[in-house]
């Protein structure tokens, strides 16, 4: 879907705007207003001062910064983890899905957008030109939906063109939209990576209540791609349904359509959660499923399970397009099982697996 | 302060009787002469009904009471819960009783005289006692009277409610064989089941059946609940029953998550260790075996 009529688009998701007096001056700002003509916008000291009412996740809260903006992905214990340094650009989303984990560490409602790119920018430069032979991977899609509300702020652009100085960094934007198109001109891409989180259309339908369609994901990452990206794909998290092996596998046999080497990663993760999430995920069939708890204490499939589940579809993805696959928070047993070695014996994944900070 | 005849308390409204009769034995405080005035307000009694009760056993013809200024009837129920004075010791039909009476008053959206009131009766803050409330109130009554006779939590009985009536029951009748934690997994587990497998309810009722005839229904559920648990726990031990008869244990990783085996014995004599170590050398054939469990 290419973003037109902002206004009507985000009447849906978005009821109020709250600002600080450091937001205030922010480009992003005044194009918010611009493109939220219906929607109030209110300054406030700071996010204390929202009211009650309007702490929900349908209130945007723009703010700068506090503290460390760019902060290694804190992993899991006992898991091995990909190294990775998260922004926090959009706090909060609106899409819904059911297995959200931001249902169990976010509790403060409103989404909150860090309009501040600069000092971002400032810290990415620090720690890039700090090793600029060390590959650095980081990404906005931790702690929401990376392009979700881009259209509406820009923010990413000033990313990815700071990003594009530095070669040895790979900047990724994870979405679960298709909204892509006011990205695509951007003259200096360098390493930036458009990531899209792929399940099956059923899944989608019944798990992902405000995300564009797989179709519209696949044709976003073309459009992408034709536009100069590299782009990426999530299988996370892949949810054991019954025939789920031959859904995900038709959706990795979609891929076959990206040239690999423009395929900068692709990721598996089956589903898990931390007990503290299970009263906030509903019920959903899948939790019927059996979950153990793993070594970090979240939940997972039986290892067995898993690794069946991982092997499968990793032959799946290998058949369609010959890209760099790694799992995401697994233990060194599953990768043993499923890839013969833990990543950093693995040549295709060195630069993914390296240490960042 | 006035002196009331007990005749006329008698007639008075109970809109506030709301606490539970058997909490604090009034007899020997009356007995004794010692009543606290009871506060009347209108043709209301707030607070002291069970203290009617025990003067009217001990024969006595009037009370002291204390006309309460109008205040509303916010106030009139703040002034019964101090009276009260139970904080955090209500049950949870006492507490449903005075969020009814709040509910009817139209207070709960009050936030002020909301935060007031739970403030007196619990610890909780008051829009979470509010949530609890609510989920309390919202249980069919079978299932209510187990959350207030302690048979079950109340996130455990919100979860389970789909559960039928004739498990309520049988949950209730039965009580006693098991603990509260054991009654929780059972409610638990038996629900999962039941929801997963898409369980009519007469389906259910007879598993509950089968259930309950078992001197402890857990294991039972717990195989119907994890039968993939079940069957690689049941391969393990097909796999590894050699070596348990020669006195071999072997003890997969925690949840079968990780990939290192414990093996462990006991050898008293020299003999008995060569016997082990014979054991584990014939065990080698099997080896790949056992690995292919993680
Ligand atoms: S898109 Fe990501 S951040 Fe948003 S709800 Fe779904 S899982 Fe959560």
């Amino acid at each position: 879907m290419r973003l037109t009529d902002y206004s009507s688009f985000y009447s849906r998701f978005v009821t109020s705007v709250y600002f600080t007096d450091e937001a205030a001056g922010s480009p992003a700002l005044a194009r918010a207003i611009e493109r939220l003509r219906d929607v109030p916008f209110k300054r406030v000291k700071g996010k204390d001062d929202i009211p009650p009412a309007d702490r929900k996740r349908e209130t945007l809260f723009l703010t700068t910064g506090r503290g460390k903006t760019v902060t290694a992905c804190p992993g899991s214990k006992g898991h091995l983890c990909c190294n990775y340094l998260t922004i926090d650009l959009y706090g909060g989303c609106p899409i819904g899905c059911t297995y959200c984990i931001l249902r169990s560490y976010l509790n403060f409602a409103p989404v909150t957008v860090n309009v501040d790119t600069g000092a971002v920018c400032r810290e990415i430069e620090r720690i890039a030109a700090a090793d600029p032979g060390r590959p650095l991977r980081l990404g906005t899609g931790e702690t929401g939906d990376s392009l979700f509300f881009d259209p509406l702020f820009d923010l990413s652009r000033d990313l990815v063109e700071r990003c594009a100085l530095f070669p040895n960094v790979s900047l990724e934007l994870k979405t679960k939209t298709d909204f892509v198109d006011h990205l695509l001109g951007i003259e200096r891409k360098g390493g930036a990576v458009i990531a899209f989180s792929l399940n099956p259309q059923v899944l989608i339908d019944s798990e992902e209540p405000f995300a564009n369609g797989l179709d519209d994901r696949l044709a976003a990452a073309g459009r992408a791609l034709a536009a100069g990206y590299r782009v990426a794909f999530h299988f996370d998290p892949v949810i054991r349904v019954p025939g789920w092996d031959d859904m995900y596998g038709a959706v990795a046999d979609r891929l076959a359509a990206f040239p690999a080497e423009r395929v900068a990663w692709i990721s598996l993760g089956t589903v898990r959660y931390p007990k503290e999430l299970l009263g906030r995920l509903g019920e959903r069939p899948y939790l019927f499923d059996e979950f153990f708890p793993s070594r970090d204490g979240k939940f997972r499939y039986l290892q067995p399970v898993r690794v069946s589940m991982y092997r499968s579809l990793a032959d799946r993805i290998a058949q369609a397009v010959d890209a760099p696959v790694y799992m995401c928070m697994e233990s060194p047993a599953v990768w043993r099982r499923v890839f013969g070695n833990p990543p950093s014996k693995i040549e295709s994944l060195c630069g993914i697996f390296i240490p960042t900070m | 302060m006035c002196l009331y005849p007990l005749e006329k308390l008698r007639t008075l409204s109970r809109a506030f009787d709301l606490f539970e009769p058997g909490v604090r034995d009034w007899a020997p405080l009356v007995a004794s002469g010692l009543v606290p005035p009871l506060p009347v307000a209108g043709d209301e009694l707030v607070w002291g009904f069970p203290l009617l009760e025990a003067a009217e056993r001990s024969g006595l013809c009037e009370l002291a009471c204390v006309e309460l200024a109008s205040g509303g009837r916010a106030s009139h129920l703040e002034a019964a819960l101090r009276l009260e004075n139970r904080r955090g010791a209500y049950s949870l039909s006492e507490q449903a009783r005075v969020y009814g009476f709040l509910a009817r008053a139209g207070m709960t959206g009050d936030p002020e005289k909301l935060t007031v009131i739970a403030g007196l009766l619990t610890a909780q803050a008051p829009a979470a006692w509010l949530k609890t409330m609510g989920e309390f109130v919202s249980l069919p009554d079978g299932i209510g009277r187990l959350v207030a006779e302690d048979v079950l939590d109340l996130k455990t009985a919100s979860r389970v409610r789909s559960l039928s009536g004739a498990f309520f029951e049988r949950l209730e009748r039965e009580k006693s064989r098991f603990s509260f934690s054991e009654r929780r997994e059972i409610s638990l587990l038996l629900w999962e089941i039941s929801r997963r497998d898409r369980l009519t309810r007469a389906a259910t009722e007879s598993l509950a059946d089968e259930l309950f005839s078992l001197p402890d229904p857990r294991p039972r559920l717990r195989v119907l609940r994890y039968p993939e648990y079940t069957k690689l726990a049941g391969r393990l031990a097909g796999l590894t029953a050699g070596l348990d008869r020669d006195g071999i244990a072997v003890r997969p990783p925690d949840g079968f998550e990780g990939d290192e085996f414990f093996f462990s014995f006991t050898a008293a004599s020299p003999a008995v260790y060569a016997r082990r170590l014979a054991a584990l050398k014939n065990f080698e054939d099997e080896i790949d075996r056992l690995f292919e469990l993680l």
